[in-house]
């Protein structure tokens, strides 16, 4: 029986986030992190890699470290419009209708900090490496592997430039929607002429 | 270096607001806030910017700003490595504003911060 795979936005950049941490070589903070009392913030993997939008705000960073930026959007994809419908028997009484098809995903990607662009290519290069795609894998998100060179966004701010680079990347993502509906048991017709009137109720086995 | 603290406790001319104060951390999706501080000062209020009704198509939105001087402490957002957090708020006159500027004259005893009308917790 075919089962919901609903990623939310929110899901698939936390996934993400949890990745790039592996990958930016904070792995071991994590594992520290998660046994700590939580008071070094610099000792915070959460810290470096973020995800954009907090709806409060945050707290900003630093010129000094290195720090990466997640922004998901939905993409706008010929392949993203594709519909599979799967019609399943649950019982007697009971059908499931799936709607089965492939998300198209965007994340863009700010790194800023000494190593940004190092952070940036080693990112782009491991969306194309199986250990760590068959993370991702495991959630049904696929990476497209045709990924756009990373731009270097030098930003002025508070009278420094601030080394910035975006690196966009792109994911298919498997997405099924299932909903179960009652079957129809029976049917009653009535058919009628100028004479007679007659009717019959058709029932399903 | 002169002391003014004395004009914003001066009683004729304050009112009771609560600030309240957030800290949280990084984790997983993103910046999570703790369960905020509720602190009760006290203060020379004015208004910065009138309350204006905005009509957009998903209703009517009201906003404006307010000038807060008192003698406590208030915070911006703040990077603090052992506190960090988000910029208070104050409740005043039963609506919630947001410190989006704060005026560093601490050194004359008060702190002067606008704070803009927010919706919702």
């Amino acid at each position: 029986m075919i089962k919901d795979q609903l990623l939310t936005m929110e899901d698939i950049a936390t996934k993400l986030q949890d990745l790039f941490i592996t990958i930016l070589g904070l792995g071991p903070m994590r594992d520290a992190w998660a046994t700590s009392d939580h008071t070094a913030q610099e000792q915070n993997p959460y810290y470096y890699v973020r995800i954009s939008w907090p709806i409060e705000g945050s707290p900003a960073f630093t010129i000094d470290d290195d720090f990466c930026f997640i922004r998901m959007f939905e993409s706008d994809d010929a392949y993203n419009r594709q519909r599979e419908k799967v019609i399943e028997d649950i019982d007697a009484d009971t059908i499931q209708e799936s709607l089965i098809y492939t998300r198209v995903v965007e994340a863009q990607v700010t790194f800023y900090g000494p190593k940004a662009f190092t952070n940036a290519h080693a990112v782009r290069d491991a969306m194309l490496t199986d250990a760590y795609r068959n993370v991702l894998a495991v959630d049904k998100i696929y990476p497209i592997p045709d990924i756009p060179a990373a731009q270097q966004v030098p930003e002025n701010f508070q009278g420094r430039w601030w080394k910035r680079v975006d690196l966009n990347l792109r994911f298919n993502v498997l997405t099924v929607r299932t909903v179960r509906v009652n079957t129809i048991k029976s049917v009653q017709l009535t058919t009628s002429s100028d004479t007679i009137l007659s009717s019959v109720t058709i029932t399903s086995n | 270096m002169l002391d003014l603290s004395r004009v914003v406790r001066n009683k004729d001319i304050t009112q009771a607001f609560i600030v309240v104060r957030s800290s949280g951390e990084f984790g997983p999706g993103g910046w999570i806030e703790n369960a905020p501080a509720s602190i009760n000062m006290s203060g020379v209020i004015s208004v910065a910017s009138e309350q204006d009704l905005n009509k957009v198509p998903e209703g009517d939105r009201v906003n404006g700003a307010i000038i807060i001087h008192t003698k406590e402490p208030l915070f911006l957002t703040r990077n603090s490595p052992k506190n960090p957090g988000t910029s208070d708020k104050i409740i005043w006159n039963g609506s919630t504003y947001r410190l989006f500027s704060l005026f560093p004259y601490m050194g004359y005893g008060f702190y002067k911060a606008l704070a803009e009308k927010v919706e919702g917790a």
